[in-house]
């Protein structure tokens, strides 16, 4: 249906097995308030050596609390913010610093659901045109009235019914925009999906609707998604791999099983602590661990591990150095000076 | 906890609230009826448009034009609040022995004003003391809240605070005329995890030390167990289900607080997928003659477009179904049902 001539290609062939998307050593830096007046400006550190791959069809769960860096990171995979140290590299080729037209189609193959349902979907506009934007923008269609089919076909995709192409989004519950917004991500047929926390907003029993319905297009159409959430209850549904992320830094990645298991580093531990548990039998009583937590601040300076001062293990080895994000027991990696490698 | 006090200081009595909007009479509440005994805590919980916050507005004396109250009653120590004498005395009442803790802590607090300067007022405008003593009491309230360095914070403003905080000295707000009964409104709605289980602890801490009378309103079941005895749940405007909070999650009788509970992601969920409830509440503009579950519910029949009167369970809770306790959702079978289901 579309044509593959003005995809982002890579300048040489792809093994299968390569992971589609690879970030090494990432790193961006916000500027800060300055110090006085045309001084420079303090430098924030909003995401420090990212390392990590995701493979072809997979899910990788992004988890951490407001400030921790979950979206900057998304952002910055998707080349909406400087990039100031590391690689991001999309299907065998560095993206780090394509520009102009090549960034334009990259746009094609990475896309993005956004989190409020509400307010991402422009009021004026009819369901068809929201979802055949995409389609006009990037010329793939010449007029709304040719991309009635695609869109039909979207709509489907997504369980909408067909007569709701020529309503405007008001009419729609929370759940049902939800969808709009993931059809009209759909509509560049993407190989990656960054979607930006696309269930928070909604309502406990169409929540489930839209995740289920986010892992049969993943079946159907073969996607990767990195799925970000401030919590650790819903992505172990949809994930493969999670990641956390603590003040700008992976704190723990693992296969998804193995991090609800064994959880290694002490703010994941937290993060697992303080989903609460519905059924009154099972009530959590008293976590030492939380009562000392606090929330990220990213100005925490000098060196060390970035925990440090949340953390009831602290020593002086996380003092005076911070840890090194490495592998444990297999696929499991951890930044703790407390989890022994083997 | 049982009290030898059998009157409840609240009660609600088949309460309904009208919306006269451009479109038509929204039907808000259709008929509520619960009571609250003296340190009891009590969770309202539903999705968004079920009614519960609108429940709390009224309580509060909060429904302004162009919605009203058309029927019902709200009584305080059996004394009705909505006769002309009653809306006199529930004036002084409000703030003082009944406040409420609103969802937003960020919009919630004067951003021009200081923190002391919000509790002075309260203390002085409620209790009547003179600058100094407010001022010594609000640094307590801090104290009592979990805020460090409460004499300095006093001095600060809104923004100095982060999420967590503000919504501690909402709390330090609410409680800081002694009330008999707190109404919180998705009180951790706007928070982090981590922060939310340390705001939860705190409400538990002040229930007990102070017999506070809680009614918690929130869309997650999840944090329903940690604090609350009884539950009641609404769908489209009504209870349709209530009881002990053990009783509700053990023995749930309608399909909607089923359905409610297994869509509940948990940390020790291993299934693949979310069980989710298709479809959508029904419009409040013209609710349904019958049920208001019947469009979603998977055990609905004939009698059902008939509405169902509200019975006791042999729980010692009330249920408003023609089939109650009938299981009414079948274990999801581990395969996929592809993503056009409908």
């Amino acid at each position: 249906m579309t044509d593959q001539s003005n995809r982002f290609e890579a300048d040489h062939p792809v093994a299968a097995d390569t992971p589609i998307l690879s970030v090494r050593g990432l790193g961006v830096t916000f500027n800060g308030e300055r110090e006085r007046p045309f001084g420079p400006s303090r430098k924030i550190q909003a995401l420090d050596n990212i390392t990590f791959d995701l493979e072809r069809g997979k899910t990788l769960g992004l988890v951490g609390e407001s400030g921790s860096g979950k979206s900057t990171l998304g952002r910055a995979i998707l080349r909406r913010l400087p990039i100031s140290e590391g690689k991001v590299i999309f299907d065998g080729r560095d993206i780090t610093n394509v520009k102009g037209e090549a960034l334009r189609r990259l746009t094609r193959d990475i896309q993005l659901i956004f989190q409020d349902p509400y307010t991402s979907l422009n009021p004026r506009m009819k369901v068809l045109e929201l979802i055949a934007e995409p389609l006009l923008v990037h010329g793939l269609v010449s007029s709304l009235e040719e991309a009635r089919d695609q869109v039909g076909e979207l709509m489907r995709l997504v369980n909408l019914p067909l007569d709701a192409l020529d309503r405007f989004p008001h009419g729609f519950s929370g759940g049902q925009r939800q969808r709009i917004g993931i059809a009209r991500a759909l509509a560049l047929k993407p190989r990656l999906i960054i979607a930006d926390e696309p269930v928070s907003a909604l309502d406990v029993s169409v929540r489930a609707q839209v995740v289920n319905l986010m892992q049969d297009l993943q079946q159907e159409l073969g996607l990767t998604y990195v799925f970000i959430a401030h919590d650790l209850s819903v992505v172990r549904h949809i994930s493969h791999d999670i990641a956390i992320l603590h003040r700008g830094h992976m704190v723990e990645m693992a296969e998804r099983d193995a991090l609800y298991d064994t959880p290694e580093h002490p703010y994941t531990k937290v993060l697992l602590s303080a989903v609460p548990e519905p059924d009154p039998a099972l009530r959590r009583n008293g976590d030492c661990a939380l009562e000392a937590h606090r929330p990220p601040e990213l100005n925490l300076s000098g060196p060390g591990c970035r925990y440090r001062d949340c953390c009831d293990k602290s020593g002086g080895h996380c003092q005076r150095e911070a840890p090194p994000f490495a592998k444990h027991r297999g696929a499991h990696w951890a930044a703790c000076w407390h989890v022994s490698a083997d | 906890m049982a009290n030898a006090h059998p009157t409840p200081i609240l009660e609600v009595r088949d309460l309904c609230v009208e919306f006269d909007t451009m479109a038509g009479l929204v039907q808000g509440l259709r008929g509520v009826s619960f009571s609250v005994k003296p340190g009891e805590t009590m969770a309202l919980v539903g999705e968004s448009g079920s009614g519960k916050s609108v429940t709390a507005q009224a309580i509060m004396g909060l429904i302004g034009l162009p919605g009203r109250i058309s029927s019902g009653d709200i009584l305080w120590k059996g004394q009705s609040l909505l006769t002309r004498e009653g809306q006199k005395a529930a004036g002084k009442l409000r703030g003082k022995s009944v406040s409420m803790v609103f969802q937003d802590p960020m919009t919630s607090l004067n951003p021009l004003m200081t923190i002391g300067g919000h509790l002075i007022e309260v203390l002085r405008r409620h209790k009547g003391l003179s600058k100094d003593k407010a001022f010594a009491r609000g640094v307590e309230l801090l104290d009592a809240v979990g805020i460090t360095e409460p004499k300095r914070r006093m001095g600060q403003y809104a923004h100095e605070f982060s999420g967590g905080m503000r919504q501690r000295v909402m709390i330090a707000l609410a409680i800081a005329c002694e009330p008999e009964l707190l109404i919180a409104d998705e009180p951790t709605t706007a928070l982090d995890v981590t922060i939310q289980a340390q705001v939860l602890d705190l409400l538990a801490d002040l229930q007990k030390s102070m017999g506070l009378s809680i009614v918690l309103i929130t869309h997650d079941l999840g944090i329903v167990a940690g604090l609350c005895e009884k539950v009641a749940v609404m769908y489209a405007g009504s209870i349709v289900e209530a009881g002990t909070a053990k009783t509700v999650f053990d023995h749930a009788e309608h399909p909607y607080t089923q359905g409610l509970i297994r869509s509940t992601p948990r940390l020790d969920d291993r299934r693949a997928r979310l069980i989710s409830i298709d479809g959508a509440p029904p419009s409040l503009l013209h609710p349904p003659k019958g049920c208001a579950f019947q469009s979603r519910c998977p055990v609905s029949s004939r009698q059902c477009d008939e509405k169902p009167a509200r019975q006791a369970t042999p729980e010692g809770g009330s249920v408003s179904c023609w089939t109650p306790s009938v299981a009414a959702w079948r274990e999801p079978s581990e395969s996929r049902t592809g993503g056009q289901a409908r």
